[in-house]
């Protein structure tokens, strides 16, 4: 039976939770109340040493037949050292769109690809005007400030923790509203402003140097990011751009200009963006702004037309776009750099590297300027949190930035991308930052070879690989938890799993040495990381039991060669995705052939450890799931009559049905391959009966080039493709061509390169991919 | 000087600030150029007084106090924790200007 949408069959479902997968015996329930937790795997070889190299067609002797040394860069035996850019053999021309050859082009399932997903928005009240009057008026801002400080106060003491550790990109909605045409400022004046907060927000402002000296090694950068958004709430494409006509010739620090209702524009939703009021303000007021905590509806930043940017209506002395780094900074939990107490000394602005100072200083003050008794070096009145001119604040300090990564952890976690954002399943290509890629293949020996893209150039060369030793019997599998590492995990000749890491500077145990992980693993590794230094593995044992390890950024549970039994009979390769922090979803396929859904909720596992829930459908490939937001799934497998089959979770429940599924047409040969690069958008890529690559995708609204339509990209694959997305409107595509060198092609936000059916070729004679 | 004569509104015109002499305007008829925030004193006609300055968030913030004259051109201002008492001189006083030295 195909799998079909079985909307109309809702009532079938019938028990909908603790399901155990059909073939899950009796014997394995027995097994699972003998032993709990710390499972070995069936047939597992006790012996191995934790750091060791991988055995080689099970021989135990640590010495790998295809270990090349410790060359860091060589071509792949047998590779394919010509041809930089040419085209795949078997190109198939330039059609951008089209059904897949074989498809199934009248099929439109049942639609109901919606999932509702506007964003409900409520009134805000016009009249707060306070933080103090927040404080009062809502009990909940109170409690949530409590916490905020709380956690701010942890982060102070003790600023490791941060679970940001690279760049924070933040996307921003900038609402211009307008009543005399001067005050709808231009594009380019708000690209400027856009412009200064990157340079402020990174350290990278030129006129950080004129800190004076004293301060100068206190200036930190803040590893924070802004852009403007490119897609609205609704997933459509935007410019991050809200413009605004209104009868209002002022507004005032009431909030009147965050809602449509009051003359001004509604709020964006706060999780997912900094909003930005642009607008005349009356009573020379520059600007304002909201704390963490308090109502999204109100949640952002309000700046005068002519305090915005640095050119257009922006005026000295606030034409250096400072004032949006200011309130920005209040936005991101800072506090104003005397302690807002008039102008006393027994403030604080809860930052232990900024000296005590009385009040606020003004216009262009001559360092040094002393009070509370502060000197020598007096006032830091060049922080930006102080209230001088533009052109006299300058800097962050380390603690400030320590307090702004803590909100971002906290009160703030949702937003931007970075840590704490959904984080895929492994794959052999990974990317653990922007414009930077690691691309990892099995060689002609079966040994591991590396490739990466360092932002500018291939490494070791366009098509040169880095040895990595080892003789591999499955796919290499990567994650990267932080900037600049990397976890790779491969199954050995020996059927047990092995691991080897980048830790920023060595690779670990060493270039061509592996770490043991014991097990008799069935296919490839899953691997994914909900956050910095943590890591799960899931591999199928030879019982076709789910099996889970884990390490937890200082051992590996549940031993570093045991595993957690986890139930079930599968077949093929388990899935595993992260939505947020401490949160793992994990999908099989049983054998009966559906699809098997199972979950850690952070304290224990849905439905149960050794439970899965039943989510329907023949499946004919493994499963492969995406998150693009937190306590969202998107689920695609390939069905018996070979078209592509989509489930999702909304938060809610499961679409179309907890048992059925949405037809996606097309003839697929092999797992579809989905990345989402951002919030309601999903790029599902397949291969066709004619080897070539199929490209779909969801913009937030609508599959394009539709439903069950395909954008044709030309080539002859013979692996699955594998694609990564380092950034908002990026993809970058690997397959492996006939002649089993790599090759690689991507979009750029606005085209496909090296085009729509070229590829760039990469070389190497790859086994594995 | 009576004690009717401070009596109105007056925004601190920080620019014009000579030494610790501050400089104050009246609030509502004064071109005051933008500024990330200014003080605002307001003395009422029973001796009721609202301080306005910029709060944690940029946003002008209302705190509530009495004033009462001293002579001399002196003259305490009180409030409740978030205005503690102060004394000031008036040091020049026309209808456009209020100037204040703090005691």
């Amino acid at each position: 039976m195909a799998i079909k949408n079985l909307s109309k069959q809702k009532k079938d479902c019938g028990r909908k939770e603790d399901y155990s997968m059909p073939g899950s015996a009796k014997t394995m329930e027995i097994g699972n109340e003998q032993s709990e937790e710390a499972h070995t795997m069936p047939g597992e070889n006790m012996s191995n040493e934790d750091i060791s190299g991988m055995p080689s067609g099970g021989m135990g002797s640590g010495n790998m037949s295809g270990d090349k040394g410790n060359e860091l860069s060589s071509g792949m035996p047998g590779g394919n050292m010509s041809g930089d850019k040419s085209s795949m053999e078997g190109d198939k021309g330039d059609e951008a769109s089209s059904g897949m050859p074989g498809g199934n082009m009248s099929g439109d399932g049942d639609g109901g690809g919606d999932d509702g997903g506007g964003t409900p928005r409520s009134r805000s009240c016009a009249t707060m005007d306070v933080h103090r009057q927040l404080l009062s008026r809502y009990p909940f801002y109170a409690r949530a400030r409590d916490e905020i400080e709380n956690l701010a106060y942890q982060y102070a003491i003790n600023p490791e923790v941060v679970q940001r550790p690279g760049v924070t990109r933040i996307p921003i909605v900038v609402h211009v509203v307008w009543n005399t045409p001067q005050q709808n400022i231009s594009d380019t004046q708000i690209n400027s402003q856009i412009d200064v907060l990157n340079r402020d927000f990174r350290r990278t402002n030129p006129d950080v140097n004129n800190t004076p000296a004293p301060f100068l090694p206190l200036t930190a950068d803040a590893r924070i990011e802004f852009f403007l958004a490119n897609v609205d709430p609704n997933g459509a494409p935007s410019t991050g751009i809200d413009r605004r006509q209104t009868t209002v010739t002022s507004f005032s620090h009431d909030d009147a200009v965050k809602s449509q209702s009051t003359g001004g524009a509604d709020a964006w939703p706060a999780d997912r963006y900094l909003n930005i009021w642009v607008c005349q303000l009356g009573g020379g007021l520059l600007g304002y702004a909201q704390f963490p905590g308090g109502p999204v509806t109100t949640d952002g930043v309000v700046i005068l037309h002519s305090a915005f940017g640095t050119t257009g209506t922006a005026s000295p002395p606030f034409h250096l776009g400072r004032t949006a780094t200011h309130e920005i900074g209040h936005w991101l939990n800072l506090n104003h750099i005397w302690g807002d107490d008039g102008t006393g000394c027994s403030g604080t602005d809860n930052v232990a590297d900024t000296p005590n100072q009385a009040g606020s200083n003004t216009g262009t003050p001559i360092f040094p300027h002393v009070s509370c008794n502060n000197g020598p070096n007096g006032d830091m009145f060049m922080n930006y949190m102080d209230y001088v001119d533009d052109p006299a604040m300058l800097m962050f300090t380390a603690g400030q930035v320590t307090r702004m990564q803590a909100c971002l952890d906290g009160p703030r976690s949702l937003i931007g991308i970075e840590a704490g954002a959904p984080r895929q399943s492994s794959s052999p290509v990974v990317a653990w930052g922007a414009n930077r890629l690691d691309v990892f293949v099995l060689g002609s020996d079966r040994a591991l070879y590396h490739k990466w893209w360092n932002g500018s150039a291939w490494g070791p060369s366009v098509t040169g690989y880095e040895a990595m030793g080892g003789v591999c019997t499955s796919s290499p599998q990567v994650v990267a938890w932080g900037p600049n590492r990397l976890d790779v995990f491969v199954i050995g000749t020996d059927s047990a799993l092995y691991h080897k890491w980048w830790n920023g500077s060595a690779w670990g145990p060493s270039v061509t040495g592996y770490e043991a992980m014991g097990g008799v693993c069935l296919g490839d590794p899953r691997v994914v990381s909900w956050g910095p230094n943590r890591l799960d593995v899931f591999v199928i044992g030879t019982d076709r039991a789910l099996y889970h390890k884990w390490w937890n950024g200082s051992a590996w549970g549940p031993s570093v060669t045991g595993y957690e039994r986890m139930g079930g009979v599968c077949i093929g390769q388990p899935e595993v995705v992260a939505w947020g922090p401490n949160r793992l979803d994990v999908f099989v396929i049983g054998t009966d052939r559906a699809l098997y859904h199972k979950w850690w909720d952070g304290s224990a596992w849905g439905p149960s450890l050794t439970g899965y829930e039943r989510l329907g459908g023949v499946c004919m490939s493994a499963p492969r799931a995406v998150a693009w937001e937190a306590n969202r799934l998107d689920v695609f497998v390939v069905g018996t009559d070979g078209a592509l089959y989509h489930k999702w979770w909304d938060g809610s429940a499961w679409g179309p049905s907890l048992n059925g599924f949405e037809r996606m047409g097309g003839i697929c040969v092999g797992q579809p391959e989905v990345v989402a690069w951002g919030p309601n958008r999903l790029d599902v890529f397949v291969i066709g009966t004619d080897s070539a690559l199929y490209h779909k995708w969801w913009n937030g609204s609508a599959w394009g080039p539709s439903l069950t339509g395909y954008e044709a990209m030309g080539g002859i694959c013979t692996s699955m493709p594998r694609v990564t997305a380092w950034g908002p409107n990026r993809l970058d595509v690997f397959v492996t061509g006939t002649d089993s060198a790599l090759y690689h092609k991507w979009w750029n936000g606005s085209a496909w390169g090296p085009s729509v059916t070229g590829y760039e070729a990469m070389g190497g004679v790859i086994s594995s991919f | 000087m009576n004690q009717a004569s401070i009596q109105g509104s007056w925004t601190h015109s920080f620019e014009e600030d000579q030494g610790d002499v501050q400089v104050y305007r009246p609030t509502h008829s004064f071109a005051f150029p933008p500024a990330r925030g200014r003080d605002t004193l307001e003395f009422g006609e029973g001796g009721e007084l609202i301080k306005q300055v910029p709060g944690p968030d940029d946003r002008p913030r209302s705190l509530r106090g009495n004033w009462t004259a001293l002579g001399m051109n002196r003259f305490r201002l009180e409030g409740t924790m978030d205005a503690p008492g102060q004394v000031i001189e008036v040091v020049e006083q026309t209808t456009s200007v209020l100037k204040i030295r703090k005691i």
